[in-house]
């Protein structure tokens, strides 16, 4: 075990002003909160201090706070250069100059090149456009800019679009993920099981275009296949308390973005310092949950629900999703007790 | 090790934009942001970096290396010029620490830790 974190994922805030509907964020929205200064830099201090190498800054929107100049300088200063993840809407020239003097990179994400896709994704009309003028903004800059796509069966046929749309804005970096096994809120998730030829088709589809594209955008796949040129795809390694820590808002620090339980909040970055958060002894326990018992610790964070996304939008009608239970009886009794432990806590 | 590729390396340069980190049980961390890369480093490899960053010559560093080893100075510019090119992303360093002796030496994380510690990816995304 390494003595702090590779990486950190922090999130400023969880407001935002898009209302996604893969946003694993959806259950804090009641909570929607701005960072103050004072903790902005506590936490931005306890960051300093473990020695991480990489800082992923994100919301929220991250772009909605103001204190951004700042902790860029601030750990800038510190040879650390910030990745930063918005939706790109709010990239005003003001802020695209501001973005541009410090040292980052910057990834937007975008679903699809048909703002049909796109708006229904992000529930907002004009998010596309707005987007691709943020980016705009920052290119024209000299900012180092990726775009993220997010692979769901709303947008599955949409990557070939999303690489041409990049290409002519100047985007030299695309990468692709794909939502967790469940998505969206409580009241309207959906699982996202898809069938092992659907997974291998579009595996096979992506490897294609990582060809046709080389050497005009790097187009990296966190999509199923642990490498691009790995035949046979394959669920990814979780790197959850080996490189990567995630810090929430208000500076809980859990296991993982994706792992918001408060049977797994490892502690406050405010009271305490993230070298012992991260060998504490929930973490301890996450971790061997992780590796002997196998828990993919995500899949507790929601409940199996028969939902389909075609109740989110109708004009998103999901493709290859295969409705099955991905969560282990292992896996289910553990979020019963976390269930019940929370419930007495 | 064997050859990834063959631009020109400026090891001056590459040795101050290298991050590094003390771990337990001697190892250090370096990093290098530019080709998105994690490294264990030895106690020597490091004592290079240190060296070059503040202007030595790789030449003086090859008579370093060999007297406190006691090693022909071929043997030791072997050893620096591997180190160096796995440093900057040339070549792919060993998946373990080199049979080199206390020659400076570089090694993946993957071997220790897994293949997906050593991505720079937050939580499985690239960046």
């Amino acid at each position: 075990m390494l003595s702090a974190p590779l990486n950190i994922h922090w999130e400023l805030t969880n407001r935002c002003n898009l209302r996604c509907i893969h946003c694993y964020q959806q259950d804090d929205e009641r909570d929607a909160v701005m960072p103050s200064a004072s903790l902005l830099s506590i936490i931005a201090h306890r960051i300093a201090d473990a020695s991480v190498f990489e800082l992923t800054l994100t919301g929220g929107e991250i772009m909605m706070v103001k204190q951004l100049p700042w902790l860029l300088d601030f750990f800038n200063e510190r040879g650390i250069e910030p990745h930063v993840t918005s939706n790109g809407t709010l990239v005003s020239e003001r802020r695209a100059d501001e973005l541009a003097a410090r040292r980052l990179t910057f990834q937007v994400s975008i679903d699809s090149a048909d703002p049909s896709v796109h708006d229904g994704v992000r529930q907002k009309r004009g998010a596309l456009a707005r987007a691709v003028r943020g980016i705009e903004r920052l290119v024209e800059r000299g900012v180092s800019v990726s775009v993220a796509y997010t692979c769901m069966p709303q947008n599955a046929d949409s990557v070939p679009g999303v690489l041409e749309l990049a290409e002519r804005i100047g985007v030299h970096k695309v990468c692709v993920g794909e939502v967790l096994p469940y998505f969206g809120g409580r009241s309207q998730r959906t699982q996202m099981t898809r069938s092992t030829e659907a997974t291998t088709n579009a595996h096979n589809r992506l490897l294609a275009l990582v060809d046709a594209y080389a050497g005009r955008i790097d187009l990296k796949l966190a999509f199923q296949g642990v490498e691009t040129d790995d035949p046979v795809p394959k669920r990814q390694s979780c790197t959850a308390l080996d490189r990567d820590l995630a810090i929430l808002h208000d500076g809980s620090a859990y296991p993982c973005p994706f792992v918001r339980k408060a049977a797994y909040r490892l502690g406050s970055v405010v009271d305490t310092p993230i070298r012992e958060l991260w060998s504490c002894a929930a973490a301890e326990r996450f971790r061997r949950e992780k590796t002997e018992l196998h828990v993919f610790h995500c899949r507790l964070e929601a409940e199996p629900t028969d939902s389909s996304a075609g109740s989110l939008l109708p004009m998103l009608q999901p493709a290859n999703v295969r409705s099955t239970s991905v969560i282990s009886s292992a896996e289910r009794s553990l979020a019963q007790d976390f269930d019940a432990s929370s419930a007495s806590s | 090790m064997h050859a990834a590729g063959s631009t020109s390396l400026n090891e001056h340069k590459l040795c101050r934009a290298l991050r590094s980190r003390a771990e337990p049980g001697g190892r250090t961390i370096v990093y290098n942001r530019a080709r998105e890369q994690y490294l264990f480093a030895n106690e020597q490899a490091l004592q290079l970096i240190d060296e070059l960053r503040a202007g030595g010559t790789l030449s003086e560093q090859c008579r370093v290396v060999a007297e406190r080893n006691r090693v022909p100075e071929l043997v030791a510019a072997t050893s620096i010029v591997r180190t160096l090119l796995a440093l900057a992303g040339q070549i792919v360093a060993s998946e373990s620490p080199d049979d080199t002796g206390n020659l400076p030496a570089v090694w993946t994380l993957a071997g220790e830790l897994g293949p997906a510690l050593e991505r720079c990816e937050t939580f499985g995304m690239p960046l």
